[in-house]
């Protein structure tokens, strides 16, 4: 579904992707942990052509993006759904209008349809009561999952998830969790997840890739991930306290 | 949703009302700086002018002192300059009417003011072109003004004469205090005075004893008195032609003696004439300067300006780079 | 793509490199604005669609009718300093009613559209630099890309039509206030009465000297729009970044609008 080639990317003066070559398949969740600044977001962002790579290339289906334009660069982000790390929701829309963007500005769909269709997408994450409130008025974790339903307004194929449970607390950490793997489920979309919480990607996952110095030191799914020999790996567990299968309780979702 | 929409509507209104007075302010300030007055009828005139001297368009038009219009207009002709002016009222033209630019201030600005003519003379119509005069720059012909005062003071020898004339005058009058000279005789020699007096008196006494008829020609002869006076007249008068035919004397003098005094009041009279002809006819600078009341009015205006101009120069002389550049500006 | 990447240069050597970095990178950066401009500009008959009409009417208002307090006290203010200095000079001659046409032609001619310029760069050009910043940092621009929504048309496109058709508004109204307020100290500080000074006042200006002024007043409204939109995109660093974005814009705004407004006047007064 979604291939890098040989994927280099120097910012500011470091290499922050250093020829990475990955596969992420139709209706998987593949999540790609790894410390900050290792380089996920940034992977991320390649994938809908926010970053371009500086060699390498990254196909989406048959479509390589980094070479895509104008109304083909369009056509592979439309099959994309991306929840940012802090929503970016714009702040002087009200949750309604804020959901219902992408229809009102590229469709012609009328108010009403609009409305019925924003309703039911925020249903999917329990926030239809916040139809016409502020962002200001909203929760972080809140935030996150009406910026999820703007992610999925216009029916993805894949959703982009960029550390989803960053600054929520635990307990709203894994009502995320547990709404990515519903999504994932209610509508057969292929996720990939940018997480450093390693709590949250072997609970989702299907397959875990670990991003170390820009390169993918370990993809493997979360029973071998955890159980890898690698020394990064061991020690990336390690340090969240994750040392055996008993520590963690697969499948989040109700 | 029902909040957000009032707000909306209430946006909507704010705005539509804010561009709606806006334009109408266009629109009017569009009218007053076009000098249109669209809701009045006005009364187009056009011009000719040899040049116009710096007028605007915008400029005032005034008749008999009330600006009842403004330039419109102003188009290069290959013999002049043709000004098109709206006016509030149709002016009421006569054959005499006089149209000038005048200088509105000494800093600058122009108006046109409009002389419709005497009522005596034939009425025209405002409708056909009319010629203006050519316009007088106040600075340029005070400057040439005193500039033919000053040649011609200088240069042309009115001063020399002047001063010679005056010398010689001055002299005249000296002798004729002095007694010197015929003149001078005349009012300080006592004796022919006396002599003439007598002469009279004595001619008196005797036609009044004739009319009286006292005494006879017998007794006239006898009288000793009479024969004495009349020997003495005849002495007297014998006396005066003589020294007259010899150039002695008083009115010999006066006539004979020499040809100086003449010549003096000949040229002093001739110089004299001269200048009061001139003055009289308003030639020359002087002489305009007393004929032309309008340009003695304005020269004086004139050098009483500069001079306050020139006493405030030292502190004015910062605010006259001021409005230069001010007004070089635009 | 209008978000730049972070770029990373080698640290300079010496001061010619140094200079030549930054001509580049000024010369790059106008670059970049104008082809921002040019998209916006394209995308202005888009503005005729209901999608964006919400948001011109927004911007409209925000700019033009929430900018009339600051901009009644400037008009104001400049006027009276106009009449007073000029009209103190002009004593001397006892010429103080033309303090009526100096104000009105000053007003008109530069003053009207180079402070309702300065104000709308301030208050609004600033505005939009910190909120555009803003998106850039909190990635609300990238989700807009990602969701296919063009942050040219939807961002700037607005902004710019919005100060196209107020700052000449605005500028109308700043003339107005700033001829009142030099009617106001004719009045009541040298003497001159409010019809002979409006007499004045409407004796030399010619509707040359409005219409140049709006016309300025429009180029004023495409550069603050350009130059605020810009530099939001332009940010880095966050919060920072934004503060930076800002700052600068206000400075560019200021110098550009000196000197686009020096050529205009030279264009139309030789």
């Amino acid at each position: 579904m979604i291939r890098f080639e040989k994927v280099t990317k120097w910012l500011g003066g470091s290499l922050v992707l250093d020829e990475v070559d990955m596969e992420i398949r139709q209706h998987e969740t593949f999540c790609i942990v790894g410390a900050s600044g290792a380089g996920k977001s940034v992977s991320l962002k390649h994938m809908v052509r926010l970053l371009t790579p500086d060699s390498g290339r990254i196909f989406v289906g048959d479509d390589c993006v980094n070479e895509a334009r104008g109304k083909d660069l369009d056509r592979v982000r439309n099959r994309f759904g991306v929840l940012f790390q802090g929503a970016a929701l714009l702040q002087w829309l009200n949750v309604g209008d804020n959901v219902g963007l992408p229809l009102r500005m590229k469709t012609d769909k009328p108010d009403e349809d609009i409305d019925r269709l924003v309703k039911e997408k925020l249903e999917m994450v329990d926030l239809v009561e916040t139809f016409s409130k502020t962002p200001y008025e909203l929760s972080g974790g809140m935030r996150k999952r009406v910026g999820l339903a703007r992610a999925i307004i216009e029916d993805p194929e894949i959703i982009l998830y960029d550390e989803p449970t960053s600054g929520l607390d635990p307990v709203t950490s894994r009502t995320i969790d547990r709404l990515i793997s519903r999504l994932k489920t209610d509508l057969g979309v292929t996720s990939v997840v940018v997480t450093h919480d390693l709590h949250s990607a072997l609970a989702i996952g299907t397959r875990i890739a670990m991003l170390h110095d820009g390169k993918i030191v370990e993809t493997a799914t979360p029973k071998e991930f955890i159980k890898s020999d690698n020394e990064i790996v061991k020690g990336f567990l390690e340090a969240q306290y994750i040392t055996t299968e008993a520590e963690w309780k697969r499948d989040p979702s109700p | 949703m029902k909040r957000s929409h009032m707000k909306e509507i209430t946006m909507e209104v704010t705005v539509g009302a804010f561009i709606f007075m806006i334009l109408l302010a266009l629109g009017f300030f569009t009218i007053i700086f076009s000098y249109e007055n669209i809701f009045a009828p006005t009364h187009s005139v056009a011009v000719k002018f040899d040049h116009v001297r710096g007028l605007r368009q915008g400029d005032n038009v005034f008749i008999r002192g009330v600006q009842v219009g403004r330039v419109r207009s102003m188009e290069i002709m290959e013999d002049g300059v043709r000004v098109h002016a709206t006016l509030d009222y149709p002016p009421n033209l006569r054959e005499d009417y006089r149209v000038e630019i005048l200088p509105s201030s000494l800093l600058g600005g122009q108006y046109i003011s409009l002389y419709e003519g005497s009522p005596e003379a034939l009425s025209i119509s405002y409708d056909q072109m009319l010629y203006g005069a050519t316009p007088v720059d106040i600075m340029e012909e005070t400057t040439a003004t005193i500039k033919t005062l000053r040649e011609s003071l200088v240069e042309g020898g009115i001063l020399e004469n002047l001063e010679s004339t005056m010398l010689r005058l001055s002299r005249i009058t000296e002798d004729i205090e002095a007694g010197r000279g015929s003149l001078g005789k005349i009012m300080a020699d006592e004796t022919l005075y006396e002599n003439i007096q007598k002469v009279t008196e004595n001619l008196n006494n005797i036609t009044s004893m004739m009319e009286r008829g006292e005494g006879t020609l017998g007794r006239l002869m006898t009288d000793e008195t009479v024969y004495n006076n009349l020997l003495e007249i005849s002495d007297n008068i014998s006396l005066i032609s003589r020294r007259i035919t010899a150039g002695e004397g008083t009115m010999g003098r006066l006539f004979a003696e020499d040809d100086t005094l003449y010549e003096d009041l000949v040229e002093s009279a001739a110089a004299i004439r001269k200048i009061t002809t001139q003055l009289a006819e308003g030639e020359g600078t002087i002489g305009r300067l007393f004929t032309d009341e309008e340009l003695y009015e304005e020269a004086k205006l004139l050098i009483s300006e500069i001079r306050a101009t020139i006493d405030d120069f030292r502190e004015t002389a910062p605010l006259t780079t001021f409005t230069s550049v001010f007004f070089g500006a635009f | 793509m209008i978000i730049q990447e972070p770029e990373h240069f080698e640290p300079t050597r010496n001061f010619v490199q140094n200079t030549g970095r930054h001509v580049l990178a000024m010369l790059r950066g106008s670059g970049r604005a104008m082809l921002m401009l040019l998209e916006a500009m394209r995308d202005i008959p888009h503005g005729l669609s209901s999608k964006h009409r919400h948001d011109i009417l927004l911007q409209q208002y925000v700019s033009g009718v929430k900018s009339l307090g600051v901009l009644t006290v400037v008009a104001l203010f400049t006027g009276m300093i106009l009449a007073l200095q000029t009209g103190i000079e002009l004593r001397r001659f006892a010429q103080e009613v033309y303090i009526g046409s100096a104000v009105t032609l000053v007003m008109l001619r530069e003053m009207g559209p180079f402070m309702t310029g300065m104000i709308i760069a301030a208050s609004v050009g600033s505005s939009f630099a910190a909120q555009i910043g803003t998106m850039v940092v909190s990635e609300e621009v990238s989700a807009l890309e990602v969701m296919s929504i063009k942050p040219v048309r939807y961002l700037v496109m607005p902004r710019l039509v919005a100060l196209i058709i107020m700052m000449p508004l605005l500028t109308v109204y700043t003339n107005v206030i700033g001829v009142v307020g030099g009617a106001i100290v004719g009045q009541t500080q040298l003497g001159v009465s409010m019809p002979a000074y409006f007499d004045n006042a409407t004796q030399y200006a010619q509707n040359k000297d409005l219409y140049v002024g709006l016309f300025k007043a429009v180029v004023f409204g495409i550069l603050i729009t350009t130059v605020s939109c810009y530099q939001g995109f332009s940010t880095t660093q966050g919060a920072v970044g934004v503060g930076r974005a800002t700052r600068r814009t206000v400075v560019i705004s200021f110098l550009v609008m000196l000197a686009v407004g020096y050529m205009i006047t030279r264009l139309f007064y030789q």
